[in-house]
């Protein structure tokens, strides 16, 4: 107990370590906004955009979703998208304002809540100040405020829950776990166990507040193995490649930097003494970094606690003795270099992807020149533009979790992509009723080197297909159908 | 202290590895093909000392990311004559008195080291590979052992100046560095297992050496990393020819490349010391051995680099091998016999490593007189801004002749290395006219060069189309260059 009093000195952050640590997030915040187009990067932002848009329109969007595979029961409750619409009903603000709104309010909650956090684990203010810097700088905070993910809302309800144990304020700690399998089941899933190893580390009899986030736990994956009747076998493993799964520096997005991964293995160890239910702790994190390599979700999750572990390490460095000085200053500078390095260069290669001016531009012509239950084949990493812009049909998209013959509708779609044979093309065609194929100069020079290679030659030689939009980086074909 | 006799034999053992390499390193007239690489970035910086990373005639133009300091040492010394053949051999010379120190800590023996010092000085691989060639390995391993002597000696010394220095020439010599990056990690995990404390100078340097070199690798190569993420590793070597660098391990090949005295004393001084002498500092080469093997055996690193290091890297710790074979045999019934022993093995080495060594260094594959002299055609007698179809072995060759080249062997950072690599092989072997022109107009090729090379690299004896667009300017024995006039 002595112990912890003595590390319990200072760790309330001075008003000058606030003003840095809000303004460095400003500073985020402005950086975010150098996009050329209003619209956010990336695919994820526009699964959550999609579902609002089609909530307002038709809430029956909760239990099926139309557009994506071009139709497929959705796995998820959605929470999120539901509260944003209904503020929009209500406000008749755009839903995308709403949405980035959250985000940026989500964000700076996310915020608060891990530096009260840290002030309860009564760590010291210098390593609450670097932590909570370079969870701002984190490529998962940097991917959080600059996006209107749905990994948003489960980081902060993490947070919120591990603050409330800490504050010992159970019944809304178990008010919201109830709520969390509604709006992220693998991240209630990751917390209520979570929640239950510290309760059980404290107090077992408190362990019945935890049984409502049980039930709703319980009637989720009830209604999940449900859905596997209607959808496919879909093999995460493959492709797994886990060095590049999770690092940023390996162009991983959003992934940990391998600074603060070196700067965390350095904190990992001597925190194991200084801080409060450690074990569990260490649990949560080991677990969360396996979990990294097959779900983002997981990456976004561990970031706040690499962040503390890496100024810890980063700290540890600091004010151990060294027998040269230069050597320590030369190790932390370039420690300290490397993970601002790695996040700016996240931030410049995730603010610059796509979509742009011209795809928005193609997707929306299609929306208003098309019928509306046309058809649309593209890349499945282009799958939610489709949906959310051109409010059409994907063949898919990215979210293959329980999507309907998700591995045959992929394995379809790179033999549309790859084939030169006319028949085989139009027995696809015809197999997924498409009626455009939606292509864009970054597919084009990932997918094909000339114009003679599969989907190229036939676009080219097939009277049956019509160029019907074309600019700069897009063009889109449509199917004549007899 | 040496004793004198140590100090004198260690001197003579470096004048007779310089002048072995020098002795046939000047039997050759000309090169490798490899070295050209290396002499026309040391031609570029001599013409221009700050550097850019884009090269204009390399793939017709690419980013070029290399770390600069070899060829920087080439250009300064560029006022001795021959200095792409005495730098060389005096660098990898001058490792061998490094091998032998590292011996002498590891062993504490200074006959046992003077021999490892020999087998380092004559591992087949190494005269395989630096012979004769401006090769930047020359630079790159001497600095590695003097990192790991001086990790070594950190433990008495506080050398963490030269440390510091030895270490930003290596950043600045071979992305080699991830070798040492990767046995650093490894070092304190083989000490926790055998429960010995890491002593606090050499973590300080380990964790010294780990953060700077990711920094550093990530600095240059930034945007390959971007790009091709963990593949990085592989090189963007063309999907073809990937299967040849980054083959399985030949347990056979192993003995022939690096020598079997080696080998068998190399493991004994491993095997004695991790588990008998339990001495940190050869914990520090045996977790380099290990990473190499590691690489080796998931095909993560070039199959002749990976050897390379293992052999010299075993030649250090057979001293410890060799020292304690011969207590061994000392202790029992056999002493009487210890010279006999000493002769059997002097022989054995004289097998298995000299002699191979002195077969490899007669036998190696350098340019003909022949195909320079159609390179100096090239050079002379075509416009600068022609681009030249070449097999990639000899793109550097191309290069050296200040034109242009479609694809070259220095894959990383290049565009499309497998779709080169592709049309200039069906350039070389197609029987089609069509399809010849359409590759020679796709590149803008002014000229096609088949040299004997080329004619073994693409196992052909001419160009199987003809076409009267195509004319032969230049021929002798050996080469031919072909001019596109369509």
């Amino acid at each position: 107990m002595k112990k912890l009093e003595s590390i319990a000195q200072n760790v309330n952050l001075s008003s000058k370590q606030l003003i840095w640590i809000f303004s460095i997030f400003i500073f985020i915040i402005f950086l975010t906004t150098l996009r050329t187009i209003n619209y956010p990067p990336g695919e994820d932002s526009y699964l959550t955009l999609k579902l609002i848009n089609e909530l307002l329109k038709n809430p029956s969007v909760i239990i099926k979703d139309t557009l994506s595979f071009s139709s497929r029961f959705n796995p998820f409750f959605s929470l999120t998208e539901i509260l944003i619409s209904i503020i929009s009903l209500t406000t008749k603000l755009e839903p995308f304002i709403i949405a980035k709104a959250f985000s940026y309010i989500f964000s700076i909650s996310i915020l608060i809540i891990f530096i009260l956090i840290l002030k309860e684990l009564k760590i010291n203010n210098k390593t609450t100040f670097l932590s909570t810097i370079i969870f701002i700088f984190s490529p998962a905070f940097i991917y959080l405020t600059s996006t209107t993910s749905h990994y948003l809302l489960p980081l902060f309800l993490l947070t919120l829950i591990f603050y409330l144990f800490l504050k010992s304020h159970y019944k809304l700690l178990s008010f919201f776990l109830f709520l969390f399998p509604l709006i992220n089941p693998l991240a209630a899933l990751i917390t209520i166990l979570f929640t239950t190893i510290l309760i059980v580390t404290k107090n077992k009899k408190l362990l019945y507040l935890l049984s409502p986030s049980y039930l709703t736990l319980i009637l989720y994956f009830t209604y999940l193995i449900y859905l596997l009747k209607f959808s496919t076998y879909f093999n995460i493993l493959q492709n797994i490649n886990p060095l590049s799964l999770i690092i940023s520096d390996f162009g991983f997005q959003p992934g940990l930097s391998i600074f603060l991964l070196i700067g965390a293995v350095y904190g990992l160890i001597p925190l194991w003494k200084k801080v409060p239910y450690s074990k569990t702790l260490y649990f949560l994190i080991i677990s969360l970094f396996i979990l990294s390599f097959f779900s983002t979700l997981a990456l976004i999750l561990l970031a706040p606690f690499i962040s503390i572990l890496a100024a810890n390490g980063i700290l540890n460095l600091h004010y151990k003795k060294w027998a040269s000085n230069g050597l320590k200053a030369v190790t932390v500078a370039a420690l300290m270099f490397g993970i601002f390095l790695s996040s700016f260069t996240f931030a410049f290669n995730h603010l610059t992807q796509l979509p742009d001016k011209e795809i928005t531009n193609a997707l929306t012509y299609l929306k208003i020149n098309s019928p509306e239950s046309s058809v649309v084949l593209s890349d499945p990493s282009r799958g939610h533009w489709i949906n959310y812009f051109a409010e059409r049909k994907n063949i898919a998209d990215s979210n293959t979790f329980l999507a309907p013959e998700a591995k045959e509708k992929l394995e379809d779609i790179d033999k549309i992509f790859q084939t030169r044979d006319i028949d085989k093309f139009e027995v696809l065609i015809k197999k997924y009723k498409i009626d455009y194929i939606f292509i864009d100069a970054d597919l084009k020079k990932q997918l094909w080197k000339t114009d003679e290679e599969g989907l190229q030659f036939i676009l080219k030689n097939n009277p049956n297909i019509i160029k019907f939009y074309k600019n700069n980086k897009v063009e889109i074909w449509k199917i004549i159908k007899n | 202290m040496l004793q004198r006799k140590t100090f004198l034999l260690l001197i003579l053992l470096f004048l007779l590895t310089l002048s072995f390499r020098l002795y046939f390193a000047f039997s050759y007239e000309n090169f490798p093909l490899q070295s050209y690489f290396h002499i026309y970035q040391t031609e570029k910086i001599k013409q221009n000392p700050l550097l850019t990373n884009y090269d204009d005639l390399s793939y017709s133009g690419r980013i070029l990311n290399y770390p600069p300091l070899f060829h920087y040492l080439l250009a300064l010394t560029s006022f001795i004559p021959n200095n792409f053949k005495i730098i060389p051999a005096l660098l990898f010379s001058l490792s061998v008195i490094i091998a032998f120190f590292i011996a002498l800590r590891i062993s504490n023996s200074e006959g046992t080291s003077l021999f490892s010092a020999l087998l380092y000085a004559f591992t087949p691989i190494a005269i395989k590979e630096t012979l004769n060639a401006v090769s930047v390995y020359t630079l790159a391993i001497p600095l590695i052992f003097l990192i790991i002597y001086l990790i070594i000696k950190l433990k008495e010394k506080p050398l963490f100046n030269y440390l510091i220095l030895t270490t930003v020439f290596l950043f600045f010599t071979h992305p080699i560095f991830i070798f040492l990056t990767i046995s650093f990690m490894l070092y304190p995990i083989l000490l926790q297992i055998v429960n010995i404390k890491i002593n606090e100078n050499r973590k300080e340097a380990i964790t010294f050496f780990i953060i700077l070199s990711l920094l550093v690798s990530i600095l240059i190569f930034k945007s390959n990393l971007l790009e091709l993420g963990f593949d990085t590793i592989f090189q963007n070597i063309p999907d073809q020819i990937k299967q040849n660098f980054f083959r399985a391990i030949n347990p056979f090949e192993i003995v022939l490349n690096i020598g079997l005295i080696t080998l068998i004393f190399g493991l004994t001084g491993i095997s004695y010391g991790l588990f008998k002498l339990k001495k940190a500092s050869i914990f520090l080469i045996s977790s380099l051995i290990l990473s190499t093997f590691l690489l080796l055996a998931f095909k993560l690193i070039e199959f002749n680099l990976g050897i390379l290091i293992l052999g010299l890297s075993l030649a250090i710790l057979s001293s410890l091998g060799i020292k304690t074979f011969f207590s061994y045999i000392s202790k029992t019934k056999l002493h009487n016999f210890k010279s006999l022993f000493l002769i059997l093995i002097i022989i054995l080495v004289i097998l298995t490593s000299i002699i191979p060594s002195i077969t490899q260094a007669l036998s190696l594959d350098v340019v003909s007189d022949k195909e320079i002299e159609a390179i100096k055609f090239l050079e002379t007698k075509t416009s600068k801004l022609s681009t030249i179809a070449s097999s990639p072995i000899e793109g550097h060759l191309i290069n050296f002749a200040k034109r242009r080249n479609i694809a070259d062997t220095y894959y990383l950072g290049a565009k499309d290395t497998t779709e080169r690599f592709e049309d200039l092989k069906t350039l070389y072997k197609t029987e089609f006219s069509s399809v010849a022109k359409q590759i020679i107009s796709k590149y803008g090729i002014d000229y096609i060069l088949l040299s004997k090379h080329g004619k073994k690299f693409y196992e052909i004896k001419k160009l199987s189309f003809t076409d009267k667009c195509i004319k032969e300017v230049f021929k002798n024995e050996e080469a031919g260059i072909y001019s596109a006039e369509c």
